[in-house]
C-alpha cells in the first residue's frame, strides 16, 4: 500500500476519487500525488480503497456533523477511526457543517430526525462555534491521533440566528481549535457571491497560516444561486483566490474536485491539472 | 433562536421539501417550532434539497451524459431537481435502488414536468429519450426469451431488441450542438425524426437507424404473429399496400433487422 508523506517543499496534488480520476491514474499515474477518498465511500464499498495499491490516500468524511447538534453514532466514529488508521491518512478532511439534526414536532406531526447525504451550512453564531469547539473535542478523542482538518461549508442562504460572516465564523473556530484548514476555494467563493462580499477582502480575513489542504471545484449559478459543481471547471475566480492564498501559505495538498460526472472530460481534467501546477510553479 | 431548532427546521425542510409547502402555506407552524419566518428563505431551501437530489442522480451521467450537459448549459438543473425533489417528497416515494429503475422514475416524472411547448424542454426530452433508449439496449440490457410468435413463413420477425422513438430533432444534431464550449441550442432544427435503436442478437453495440413513416409504422407493428397481409390492413393499405409493405420488410431484412424464419428472435421493446 502507498501511503501519504508531507513534503515540507512542495503542494502534492490530488484528485477526488471517482471515475475521471480513476481514468486519470490509467492514462497518466505520474502527474497525480495522490486522491482523496470519502470515508462513506469506502463504508459502502470497501474495495474502492484497493487504489491505494497505486497511489497513496487521504480520508475525506461528511459523517461527523461537526457543527451539529446530533453526534454520529459510536459505531461511526470507530469505523472512521478504523479507516483512517488502516489507509495511514496523513489527516481526515472533515466538513465544517451539519448532516443530522434531531426530530420535530409540527405541531403534532411527529417529524423524525434528519440524516441528510449532503452537508449543510450550520448557523453562523457564538453558540454554533461553542457547539463546534465542544464536537471537535469529542471527536478528536474518538477518531485517534490523525489530525482533523475542517473544510469550510458553502453558503446558499442566510441561515437564522447568524451573527456573523463566515470568514468570522472559522477564524472563531480555529481560533479555539487546533484543527487545520481545508481551505475549499470555490465554497469561498460560493459564499461570497451569496452573500454579496468581496471574495478578495474576505479571504485576507481567513487565518491563511492554517491552511492545511485546498480544494478547487466548479460552480454553476442556477435560479438566482451560486451552487457547488464538482461536474464542470473551476472558474477563473478560483484559480485567482488560489493565487492569493499560495502568495499567503504553501498548503501540503491541493485537491481538484472533479468526482460528480462520469463522463467529465479528461482533456479539461488535465487542463486543470497543468494550471493548478504551472501557478504553484509560478508562486 | 435557538441553534438545535433553527438546524432542525432546516434539515428538515432539505430532506422533505414537502414541509416547506406546509410551513410556507402556514409560517405559524414555524413560528411555533421558534423560527422567525421572516428569517428563513423556504424558497432557496427547496432549491437546496434539489442540489442534494442531484448530486444523488450523479451515478446516472455517465449513461446520460448530453442531458445533463443541456441541463446544465440552460441552468435548469436545480429547478428541476426541486421539483422532482418536492414531487418524490409529497408522495413519500423511497428512492429506488438500481440506476435503470432510478432513471426511469426520474423520466416518468419528467415526462409530467417538461412543457412540450418549451423549446429547451423539449430538446431535453429528446435527450433523455435517446440516451435512455441507448442505455437501456446497451449496458442496460437484458436478454430475454421470446418465443410468442407464429412460425410461419409469410410473418415477419423483428431480430434482436428493438425500440422505436420519435423526436422533435435529430438527436445526433442536438449532441454535436451540446459538444460545443457554448452549445447552441437554436442552430439545433425543428424536424421531427424517427430512429430505431437496434440491438442485433450477439452484439454488444446498439446500431440507430433512420426510418420513414413507413418504417416506423410497419416496425411498431411487426409482433411474431402478424402476417404481412395483416401488417399491410393495420397500416391502413389495401392490396397495394401488400407489395411496399414487403418491399418495405426487404429492406429492413436487408439491414438484419427483420426476418421471416422460426429461429428465436425478440420484439419491439
Amino acid at each position: 500500500m502507498k501511503h501519504f508523506r508531507p513534503d515540507p517543499s512542495r503542494t502534492q496534488i490530488g484528485l477526488a476519487y471517482g471515475p475521471p480520476a480513476l481514468a486519470c491514474l490509467d492514462a497518466l499515474p505520474d502527474a497525480l500525488d495522490y486522491l482523496e477518498i470519502p470515508f462513506e465511500q469506502l463504508r459502502h464499498t470497501p474495495q474502492a480503497g484497493d487504489v491505494q495499491q497505486r497511489i497513496p490516500l487521504i480520508l475525506h468524511c461528511a459523517s461527523v456533523s461537526v457543527a451539529g447538534t446530533v453526534p454520529p453514532s459510536a459505531q461511526t466514529f470507530d469505523a472512521i477511526a478504523a479507516t483512517a488508521a488502516r489507509l495511514r491518512t496523513p489527516w481526515i478532511g472533515e466538513h465544517l457543517a451539519y448532516v443530522s439534526a434531531e426530530g420535530l414536532d409540527d405541531d403534532g406531526d411527529a417529524i423524525a430526525p434528519s440524516s441528510l447525504t449532503y452537508t449543510v451550512c450550520p448557523q453562523l453564531s457564538e453558540a454554533s462555534v461553542a457547539r463546534v469547539i465542544d464536537n471537535y473535542a469529542a471527536a478528536r478523542a474518538r477518531l485517534g491521533a490523525t489530525p482533523l482538518l475542517l473544510e469550510n461549508a458553502p453558503q446558499y442562504f442566510e441561515v437564522p440566528g447568524s451573527t456573523m460572516p463566515m470568514s468570522a465564523y472559522i477564524a472563531d473556530v480555529l481560533a479555539h481549535c487546533d484543527a487545520g484548514l481545508l481551505l475549499d476555494l470555490t465554497h469561498f467563493l460560493i459564499t461570497c457571491v451569496n452573500t454579496g462580499v468581496d471574495p478578495r477582502r474576505e479571504l485576507k480575513r481567513l487565518p491563511l497560516e492554517r491552511v492545511v489542504e485546498v480544494h478547487i471545484s466548479g460552480m454553476s449559478t442556477q435560479s438566482g444561486v451560486a451552487w457547488d459543481d464538482h461536474a464542470v471547471p473551476a472558474p477563473p475566480e478560483v484559480f485567482d483566490l488560489l493565487r492569493r492564498v499560495l502568495d499567503a501559505v504553501r498548503p501540503q495538498a491541493l485537491t481538484l474536485e472533479y468526482n460528480w460526472s462520469g463522463a467529465f472530460p479528461q482533456a479539461i481534467l488535465q487542463q486543470q491539472l497543468l494550471r493548478t501546477r504551472a501557478l504553484l510553479e509560478a508562486t | 433562536m435557538s441553534l438545535a431548532r433553527v438546524q432542525a427546521v432546516m434539515a428538515a425542510g432539505i430532506e422533505q421539501p414537502r414541509l416547506l409547502l406546509r410551513w410556507r402555506a402556514q409560517p405559524e407552524r414555524l413560528r411555533a417550532l421558534g423560527v422567525d419566518p421572516a428569517e428563513i428563505d423556504l424558497d432557496v431551501l427547496a432549491k437546496f434539497s434539489g442540489l442534494g437530489v442531484k448530486v444523488r442522480h450523479n451515478p446516472l451521467r455517465a449513461h446520460y451524459p448530453l442531458s445533463f450537459r443541456l441541463m446544465s448549459a440552460t441552468a435548469m438543473e436545480i429547478a428541476m431537481f426541486a421539483a422532482y425533489a418536492e414531487f418524490r417528497s409529497i408522495r413519500r416515494l423511497t428512492w429506488a435502488s438500481t440506476l435503470p429503475d432510478r432513471a426511469r422514475d426520474l423520466l416518468d416524472f419528467l415526462d409530467g414536468w417538461l412543457d412540450p411547448a418549451d423549446r429547451i424542454h423539449a430538446r431535453l426530452r429528446d435527450a433523455l429519450r435517446y440516451e435512455d433508449a441507448i442505455a437501456r439496449l446497451g449496458p442496460w440490457h437484458v436478454a430475454t426469451d421470446d418465443d410468442d410468435f407464429v412460425d410461419a413463413p409469410d410473418v415477419p420477425r423483428l431480430r434482436g431488441a428493438v425500440q422505436l422513438c420519435e423526436f422533435g430533432c435529430d438527436p445526433r444534431a442536438l449532441a454535436a450542438a451540446l459538444h460545443a464550449s457554448a452549445p447552441d441550442l437554436g442552430a439545433v432544427p425543428d424536424e421531427p425524426h424517427a430512429l430505431c435503436f437496434w440491438r442485433a442478437p450477439g452484439a454488444e453495440e446498439v446500431t440507430v437507424l433512420d426510418l420513414d413513416a413507413l418504417g416506423f409504422h410497419l416496425l411498431a407493428r411487426i409482433d411474431g404473429r402478424r402476417s404481412v397481409p395483416a401488417l399491410a390492413r393495420s397500416l391502413g393499405g389495401g392490396r397495394g399496400a401488400t407489395a411496399a409493405v414487403r418491399a418495405a420488410l426487404a429492406t429492413l431484412a436487408g439491414f438484419g433487422l427483420v426476418q421471416r424464419s422460426a429461429t428465436p428472435g425478440a420484439r419491439c421493446a
